[in-house]
């Protein structure tokens, strides 16, 4: 009987060895820049808007609508289901000539490119620069579409940008304790940002320091217990939107967090929604309102 | 016995006691040890930000461990007194996903300007769960089999419904995943004034209703000649545990182990009194719960993630039990002890066998026809949509016969009715394999991912085999061994899902069990496979009713029981391992199929076996038509709705 399992593995095994390796598009795939795009990922549905292009359909609309927020869908775009499990009937009979997915969704891969050329692209990976690689796809995307120039543009202007908000804080404060980014998870447990994460490089890129060096996952964030908070005590806290008002109101006001001395010396601040995982839109919003907040300060 | 007892356990008490001390001194925030703990107790200086944060964070923890840890044990024991299934948990009969559905509305559909602490919406969850699973039990006199099947099945109901938003609102809940995975973390010691008069009223309702309680032990219908109302005592008894339980759920999460583990040590020990043994138990689980967590401490410091205890203690515990299983015979017997007679009423099976298959074939080709897409319902049908739709009916079908043969010959093997072919812990293993993968963010493809699966399940097959030798696969041990495994599989699930996955969704919807990446080779592997062994399990369907009698009266009549078990183990290894690997691990079937076919009256292994493997295949490929159409173009995987679907039509056939 035992040898049976050894056969079913030897089953499986040898199906693994007819996997068939991923072929890397590139422009020159293309005799004509796609028009009929079908993006699952939300990173790659803001890149192509950002780009001024419209997908044909992507995942999870009002999710984006709630979460990405920025750049605003243009009108008449189709909802083709979880980002999770896109609707592959769906899909296909929509006929396009494109499909952007990312990673996780990897497993599928094969599936979907019966239907169409098919590019997978992280933003997130283990290389932990996601503002870098945010200008990659863009640059990637601009080749095949035909948007080089918008491309180029885009990541310049972003460049620019993000160099002079940091100029403008370091002038208006000389000498600026590093940056904390917590996101409150429940009453005693905290998202920190870090390495890997699109804050962290978008800060780096403004000049500013991080205060969380600590091991981070793989999208760029740790999650701590609140006592941890207490080793940070002299840096700037800003609070990435998450809990409902009133119980955020309420964590605010709890003994401990008033006992620290960034709540004493008035150094915490609330950014408005924003969408952490996005691309260099995200990016350049962010920046803004780092400058708004820093700067307001009488 | 009785000497060398207080001995082992005053021994025991002491050494653990001298080992958390050790453990207390360590795990003091900045290093401060005991002297820190005593300056904050008896000179507590509020402008110290040290000894606030000992204060505020450090003490409420340990308080709570201790009260958690001793509710949880005593629920633990009592429930498995009332339900006589040593395998039950305090939240056997729904507590926990009760809870986790209240979280989980609590966050999503409470007005954003309402400070409730999470707590309320979850108790009140967890107590119209319970009330579900009584008012379900209540038409057939609460017996324990009913009562835990109905846990069960409302736990695997709502458990669906929970999955399908997280899979929808994903990213408002991440408190609720870290909630999931039992995290001890406090910031003042609100917690600890809200549990302690919660808890001490029913604990001791528990503690003065030993006597009636252990007139239980003789059997619902002796004790009731003996003049015990039976069904008064058992329902008293039920509440205050699973109130004890639903107090301690809502407020720190799941923490899955204690309460089924303690009790058992507890009568590993000897301890045969019930008063004994729920306060040994109690005390036995408090210890664990607090060295669990003290442990968890310094691995959390050094690995700088946040590891919620509550997972932690299953993955700290679970090496434990299988150590323990290794070297000790486990004195109790392990199988469900039953006393309601089964319904014995006669229904042909040849006319049930063709009307099912009709329904099966009709359904099936129901499922390919219609369909879906942005006008509304279509007939339509071309090559590319059946190339779609096929592998998945194909792949939902065999998925539900393979399980169901599984968990018929696992249930008919291990003699309980409680097991299913997860219990072994051979899908965890499967499961593990991958979450890990997404823990790494490797991104893998499908080969890459049914290989992986299939390691995992072959894994832990093999520990599984390395173990059950010693004890000639006797199901108590078994049973056990599958529950520590599975326990601590799942239990790094768990951290891994808290520690704030993005794509928690993706993990999600693979480990619901979903046909979306089924393909045609897929299916014809999963099809030759379960053909094969499940064609095996039917032949062997003499040895099933024989196994049934007991190992002595199996051998007597010339059974080679240690044979039987072995290749039993195999195939129920084998099926699982399949319909694992290509859909991802599907609760429901396997622990289901067998008892519809049950009360559906084919009680003899053959009958069974066929009348599981229908309706299992039936089940599932509504499930995914259903999955697929309702919510177009968004899709749920097969194994939720199979939980939704089957499991209302269970309970209806439990109600009626």
């Amino acid at each position: 009987m035992k040898y049976l399992l050894i056969g079913l593995s030897m089953l499986f095994s040898g199906l693994a060895a007819a996997n068939p390796i991923t072929h890397e598009l590139t422009a020159s795939d293309f005799a004509t820049p796609p028009k009929r795009i079908i993006s699952i990922d939300w990173a790659t549905t803001e890149t192509l808007i950002s780009l001024g292009v419209t997908p044909l359909g992507i995942a999870d609309i009002k999710g984006y609508q709630q979460w990405v927020i920025r750049p605003t869908l243009p009108k008449g775009i189709l909802d083709v289901g979880a980002r999770n499990e896109p609707n592959l009937e769906l899909i296909s009979s929509l006929k396009p000539d494109l499909i952007l997915i990312s990673s996780s969704l990897s497993p599928a891969y094969d599936k979907l490119s019966k239907i169409a050329p098919t590019i997978m692209y992280n933003v997130y990976n283990e290389e932990k620069t996601p503002l870098k690689n945010v200008q990659a796809l863009t640059l990637k995307l601009g080749n095949i579409l035909g948007k080089r120039q918008a491309a180029a543009k885009l990541i310049a202007h972003t460049q620019t940008l993000l160099r002079k908000n940091g100029e403008t804080i370091r002038a208006a404060h000389p000498n600026l304790d590093p940056l904390l980014f917590v996101r409150i998870v429940d009453n005693s447990t905290l998202h920190f940002q870090g390495k890997g994460s699109l804050i962290n490089d978008t800060i780096h890129a403004m000049g500013l320091k991080n205060e969380w060096h600590g091991k981070t996952n793989f999208w760029g964030f740790s999650t701590v217990e609140i006592a941890k908070i207490a080793e940070h005590q002299q840096a700037n806290v800003f609070l990435l939107q998450s809990v409902k008002k009133a119980e955020k109101k309420k964590f605010l006001n709890s003994p401990l967090w008033k006992a620290m001395a960034f709540s004493q010396q008035h150094k915490v601040y609330e950014l408005p929604p924003i969408w952490s995982y996005g691309g260099l839109l995200a990016a350049q919003r962010f920046s803004n309102q780092l400058v708004n907040l820093l700067t307001e300060q009488p | 016995m009785n000497n060398t007892f207080r001995l082992s356990l005053t021994f025991g008490l002491v050494a653990s006691a001298l080992l958390i001390s050790v453990l207390i001194h360590l795990t003091v925030p900045y290093s401060g040890g005991w002297t820190l703990i005593q300056r904050t107790l008896f000179a507590y200086d509020t402008s110290n930000y040290q000894e606030l944060i000992v204060h505020m964070t450090y003490l409420p923890r340990l308080t709570i461990a201790l009260i958690c840890g001793f509710s949880l044990a005593i629920a633990g024991c009592v429930m498995q007194f009332v339900l006589r299934n040593p395998i039950a948990a305090p939240t056997t009969l729904g507590v926990a996903s009760g809870a986790q559905l209240g979280m989980v509305a609590g966050v999503l559909f409470l007005p954003a300007g309402l400070a409730l602490p999470s707590f309320i919406p979850a108790f009140l969850g967890a107590a119209f769960s319970s009330l579900l699973v009584f008012w379900i039990a209540a038409k057939k006199g609460f017996a324990p089999i009913h009562l835990v099947l109905s846990g069960m099945v409302i736990s695997l109901f709502i458990g669906a419904i929970n999955t399908m938003l997280m899979l929808v609102y994903e990213r408002y809940l991440s408190s609720v995943f870290i909630w999931g995975a039992g995290a001890l973390n406090q910031n003042s010691w609100e917690s600890v004034h809200r549990l302690l008069p919660l808890l001490c009223v029913p604990l001791a309702g528990l503690f003065l209703m030993q006597r009636p309680l252990s007139a239980l032990i003789l059997g619902d219908s002796v004790s009731n000649t003996i003049g015990v109302n039976v069904k008064r005592i058992k329902l008293i008894a039920l509440t205050l545990v699973i109130f004890v339980t639903a107090v301690v759920v809502s407020e720190v999460g799941i923490i899955g182990f204690i309460g089924i583990v303690a009790p058992g040590i507890t009568r590993l020990l000897g301890v045969r009194h019930l008063n004994a043994q729920i306060l040994i138990s109690g005390m036995i689980g408090a210890l664990m719960l607090l060295l669990a967590d003290q442990l968890t401490q310094p691995i959390s410091a050094a690995t700088g993630d946040l590891l919620p205890t509550g997972a932690m203690t299953a993955l700290l515990g679970a090496p434990f039990l299988l150590w323990l299983l290794n070297r000790q015979t486990w004195p109790s017997q392990l199988r469900a002890t039953e006393d309601t007679v089964p319904d014995w009423r006669h229904r042909r099976f040849i006319p049930l066998f063709i009307t099912l298959l009709i329904v099966l074939v009709l359904t099936s080709l129901a499922a390919l026809w219609v369909g879906k897409d942005p006008q509304g319902w279509n007939l339509l049908i071309n090559e590319n949509i059946v190339n779609l739709r096929l592998p998945r009916i194909l792949g939902a079908l065999f998925a539900g016969v393979g399980l169901a043969i599984a968990g018929t010959l696992v249930q008919r093997l291990t003699n309980n009715p409680m097991a299913s072919p997860e219990v072994l812990g051979i899908s965890s293993g499967a499961a593990l394999t991958l979450v890990i993968c997404a823990l790494l963010g490797l991104s893998i493809n499908r080969y890459e991912q049914i290989m992986l699966g299939t390691l995992g399940a072959l894994a832990v097959t093999g520990v599984i085999w390395w173990l059950g030798k010693k004890h000639r696969f006797a199901p108590a041990q078994l049973l056990l061994t599958g529950i520590a495994l599975s326990a601590g599989l799942d239990a790094i699930m768990r951290i891994v899902m808290s520690s704030g996955q993005e794509d928690v969704s993706s993990l999600l919807t693979w480990l619901s069990g979903s046909t979306y990446l089924v393909s045609y080779q897929d299916a014809a592997i999963l099809g030759v496979g379960v053909m094969i062994f499940g064609t095996m399990a039917i032949l062997l369907h003499r040895w099933l009713d024989l196994i049934a009698l007991g190992e002595v009266s199996a051998n007597s009549v010339g059974l080679n029981s240690l044979m039987v078990r072995r290749v039993l183990i195999l195939l129920i290894a084998a099926l699982t391992t399949l319909c694992t690997a290509i859909i991802g691990p599907l609760t429901f079937i396997g622990l289901l199929a067998p008892h519809m076919a049950r009360s559906l009256s084919q009680n003899t292994a053959k009958k069974q076996l066929i009348t599981a493997c229908l309706l299992g295949a039936l089940v599932m490929v509504i499930a995914d038509w259903v999955g697929r159409v309702l919510w177009f173009p968004w899709q749920f995987p097969a194994g939720l709705l199979s939980s939704l679907l089957g499991g209302a039509y269970f309970l209806y056939l439990m109600r009626k």
